[in-house]
């Protein structure tokens, strides 16, 4: 009996993906949960479960190739046992979508005159809950949905029928800031981007010249994660005014402590790097200023300031930026998060990061020292309000007090701190507070470290 | 002015008077566009009035009319034998298709669109010249291209064999004693039905291992038993490569289980397939792109690669039918205007009127398979019967393919008699997400159907 495996519904108006790893052949026996093929959306990378235990029949699929939710990518001959209900096909296990709802196969159920009513909506019908009989969708339902969009995003674009008629894709781009964001803020290298950036990514931007006329060009496609991280940075360098605050920590304490705790925590299969205690030191000045661990809502006018403390890692990698969360940061020891972003980061770097893994974050770090970075700006991650860059530190001249009232020069480990934070939400005098605090943290590791190694 | 000299501008452009295109032009008139339709027949109404559609219905009737005259002898009623006349047959079917391709001239006029007879090719993206037209060249914003297809020619022909085209076989003076009709398609299976009626000794021959291979094959199983007792012979697997005349009459050599046969016959009606005609198009001159068939693709809004530009019916080379056709039209004219339209059918119905009739829309059992949709089967023995099995009809049979998770109907094939109706209920239910139970609770009324 022949099972087939079409790309499951990944859910947040996710309708495509591109394969990045087929992990089977024609003829290989697979057992259930065996992981058969890799994929990416515009959010993250997803590795896909074989559905049922067989022998592959057929891949449709090559590396490279965009596939859509509801496409075959591979069948299987399951062994022996016929399904009770007699089917000749029945759908596979692993397409029942995230949210538990029934799956959509093939064309989402719908009249005529209601597929034409979302079609001069601007309506997808498969992001339409359905209410009528074996999922069909209604009317009712596509007005709802219309209206429901409408009021999410006020300032979407016109949906009457003169709404131009290309596009279908084009309509759910306004629930794209309710997604968490799943990738994102990089060390901002090079001038901040353009007033034509700022419109965000939807803007129709002048048409470009032909370069070829200079040289030869290459053209890549850009899609995936460069097309959500770019859709994200547009979003958040155009609806945050963002102010940047920088400093420098002391960390010549810290790094002998860390030099002497190294070895003790590779034991427990952790590293222990600046960020660990930059997340200790954020959680600390999180929980001192609530503010910083928050998010603007325009629509209720509210500031919504989050009780848990999760911190996004801006983390490089192959396939590009990732920002994998670590969790309630502040009820963890310094050991634990050594091992817990360790064990993050070779995830992303070897494309095993899941969707939910790279949701919910509070605030995030982006440490630029490990590449040689020094000293650079960042964009915060919308929805957070603030992002925490930290550069190399380097050894430099510091005069410090010295005995009988002169001053000494000596050789200090300087390690550079930036604090970019959204000033609709809080001022320069909290962000230096705020920042103080990290710094304060960092200098004086006994203090931070208390009880927690 | 010289005749031929002159030239015009439009906003639209339609170019081909068939059911595609002429229900385009309709359209776009209603729209308050500014149309000119360009055809190189008689009278608007294309391939479809002219030699395809009308033809053909008006001799499937002539035809039932003699099966069931013959038929009524069983019930104890008697007719004379039939005198058939196949010239006066054809003046008949002339003068309706005249009278129709008059109505559809005038109520075009009437509609405001400029009728230009002649043939158009592209000379640049914005314009087309015209032959044979009082008008030479013009110019048009936007434009419709449903020029439709042509009879795909078949191989190895040899001069002066005997080889009758579809367009012409209703315009002859009297119908060959026997024929051999090359291809077991619709329209192949339709014209044996017809030929084979009207007496004449009909050999059918099919390159593929059974007749209408798109349909599923439960469904023709007992039209080719049928036909198989009507025809002289049907012959499957069997491919024609090479025709050639002798002595009075004709003879084809085919390729048949590996082996090369001769066989012999009077006369030969291709109709293997159909190939879109865009040959004196000028296409080179735009953006639009033609595809690996000739034929040209378009997006739902039947857009080819030029967005100015569309396509519609037959030179699409997806559906095939002329209701198809009048719909893409329709969506062509409806985009050009600005408005948001879309060609999103589901449930495109067939109907071949044969005895039995076979009809079917959605989607077929054999694509499920092929495509790993999962699916249901359901076996009726009428359609969509539900308390009472009306008469039982050997051969006669319904079958539904629903979703399996929510009983919704996906396709529909049914073998029968009067299907037209039935076909059109099961097209509604796709197209509507029907439940099979929806269907089924449907009152039918008894008495009706065949007897
Ligand atoms: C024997 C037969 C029976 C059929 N029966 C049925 C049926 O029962 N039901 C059904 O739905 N379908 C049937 N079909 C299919 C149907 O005929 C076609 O799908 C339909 O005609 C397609 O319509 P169209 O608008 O694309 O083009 P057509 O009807 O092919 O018309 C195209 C027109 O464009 C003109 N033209 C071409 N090039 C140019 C040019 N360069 N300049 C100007 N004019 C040009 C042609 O001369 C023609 O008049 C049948 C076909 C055949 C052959």
């Amino acid at each position: 009996m022949s099972q087939s495996f079409r790309l499951p519904d990944l859910g947040e108006g996710v309708h495509e993906a591109e394969i990045l790893r087929v992990a089977v052949a024609v003829g290989d026996t697979v057992v259930e949960g065996q992981p058969i093929l890799e994929v990416e959306t515009d959010k993250a990378a997803v590795e896909i479960p074989a559905p049922c235990s067989g022998t592959v029949s057929e891949v449709r699929v090559a590396v490279g190739d965009m596939v859509r939710v509801g496409d075959i990518l591979i069948s299987f001959n399951s062994p022996g046992e016929r399904q009770q209900t007699g089917l000749v096909e029945t759908a596979p296990a692993g397409a029942a979508a995230p949210g538990g709802d029934t799956a959509h196969y093939g064309p989402v159920p719908a009249s005529p005159s209601t597929r034409r009513l979302a079609r001069e909506l601007g309506v997808d019908l498969r992001l339409v809950s359905a209410s009528g009989p074996g999922g069909v969708v209604t009317r009712d339902d596509v007005e709802a949905y219309a209206k429901g969009r409408q009021e999410e995003t006020p300032s979407a674009t016109a949906t009457g029928p003169e709404a131009p008629p290309s596009s279908p894709h084009a309509a759910p781009s306004g629930s794209v800031p309710s997604a968490p964001p799943a990738s994102l803020p990089s060390p901002a290298i090079g001038p901040p981007p353009g007033p034509e950036q700022k419109q965000g990514l939807e803007a129709p931007a002048p048409a470009l010249p032909d370069f070829t006329r200079w040289g030869p060009v290459e053209r890549i496609p850009f899609r995936s994660i460069r097309r959500a991280t770019a859709a994200q940075m547009a979003l958040s360098w155009s609806s945050i005014p963002h102010v940047h605050c920088e400093d420098s920590a002391d960390i010549t304490r810290l790094e002998s402590f860390r030099q002497k705790h190294k070895k003790d925590i590779a034991a427990a299969g952790g590293r222990l790097t600046m960020t660990v205690f930059a997340i200790k030191a954020a959680a600390t000045a999180l929980k001192t200023y609530p503010r910083f661990n928050a998010s603007l809502d325009l629509q209720s006018r509210e500031i919504i300031v989050k009780n848990s403390f999760h911190i996004g890692i801006a983390t490089d990698s192959d396939h590009g930026l990732y920002v994998p969360v670590i969790r309630d940061v502040d009820r963890k020891s310094i050991r634990e998060l050594a091992v817990e972003l360790h064990q993050l980061v070779e995830r992303v770097r070897g494309g095993r990061i899941t969707r939910e893994e790279l949701q919910g974050g509070t605030f995030t770090i982006t440490n630029a020292g490990a590449l040689g970075g020094h000293r650079f700006t960042a964009i915060v991650n919308y929805p957070e309000v603030a992002i925490l860059g930290l550069g190399q530190g380097r050894l430099q001249p510091v005069v410090v007090p010295g005995v009988d009232g002169h001053h000494d020069i000596v050789p200090r480990l300087m390690m550079p701190v930036v604090l970019c934070f959204d000033h609709r939400v809080v001022d320069g005098a909290d962000a230096i507070r705020f920042l103080r605090l990290i710094i304060a943290a960092l200098e004086d590791p006994e203090e931070l470290f208390l009880g927690m190694i | 002015m010289v005749m031929g000299d002159m030239e015009m501008r439009c906003q639209l452009l339609v170019i081909g008077g068939g059911p595609g295109g002429y229900s385009a032009a309709r359209r776009a008139a209603e729209l308050g566009l500014d149309v000119a339709l360009v055809d190189d027949g008689p009278t608007p109404g294309g391939n479809c009035l002219h030699s395809a559609c009308l033809p053909s219905r008006h001799l499937l009737h002539l035809a039932r009319l003699l099966d069931e005259t013959a038929a009524a002898e069983r019930l104890g009623l008697a007719f004379a034998p039939p005198r058939i006349h196949f010239a006066n047959i054809g003046t008949a079917l002339a003068e309706r298709v005249a009278d129709e391709g008059r109505r559809l001239a005038a109520e075009a006029k009437e509609c405001g669109i400029l009728l230009l007879g002649g043939t158009a090719s592209f000379t640049g993206p914005r314009q087309v010249r015209l032959h044979g037209a009082e008008v030479s060249l013009l110019r048009f914003a936007k434009a419709i291209i449903a020029v439709g297809s042509r009879p795909r020619p078949l191989p190895g022909v040899a001069a002066g064999s005997p080889v009758e085209d579809i367009a012409t076989l209703w315009r002859r003076e009297s119908l060959p004693a026997a024929l051999t009709v090359v291809g077991g398609g619709h329209i192949g299976i339709e014209l044996a039905t017809i030929l084979a009626a009207f007496g004449c000794r009909v050999t059918l021959l099919e390159k593929n291992p059974r007749l209408l291979a798109r349909a599923d094959e439960d469904l023709v199983r007992p039209l080719h038993d049928s036909l198989a007792r009507r025809l002289v012979a049907v012959r499957t697997g069997c491919e024609v490569i090479g025709v050639a005349p002798c002595d009075g009459g004709v003879a084809i050599s085919c390729r048949h289980n590996g082996k090369t046969v001769e066989l012999h016959d009077l006369m030969v009606l291709p109709a293997i397939g159909r190939l879109p005609a865009i040959d004196c198009l000028g296409l080179e001159n735009t953006a639009v792109a033609v595809g690996p068939t000739g034929n040209l693709p378009v997006d739902d809004r039947q857009r080819t690669s030029d967005p100015d530009i569309f396509a519609v019916g037959d030179v699409v080379g997806d559906t095939m039918l002329a209701h198809a056709a009048v719909r893409q039209g329709r969506v062509a004219a409806e985009v050009a205007a600005g408005l948001d339209a879309a060609f999103d059918v589901r449930a495109v119905p067939r109907v071949i009127l044969t005895r039995p009739q076979l009809a079917w829309c959605g989607l077929s059992e054999a694509e499920a398979l092929q495509s790993h949709i999962p699916h249901k089967v359901h076996r009726l023995a009428a359609p969509f019967d539900g308390d009472l099995n009306q008469h039982h009809h050997g051969g006669f049979f319904t079958k539904l393919l629903t979703d399996p998770q929510s009983g919704r109907v996906l396709g529909a094939g049914l073998v029968g008699d009067h299907l037209e109706g039935h076909i059109g209920e099961a097209a509604l239910a796709v197209e509507m997400g029907a439940l099979l139970e929806d269907l089924r609770l449907v009152l039918h009324p008894y008495g009706t159907g065949p007897p």
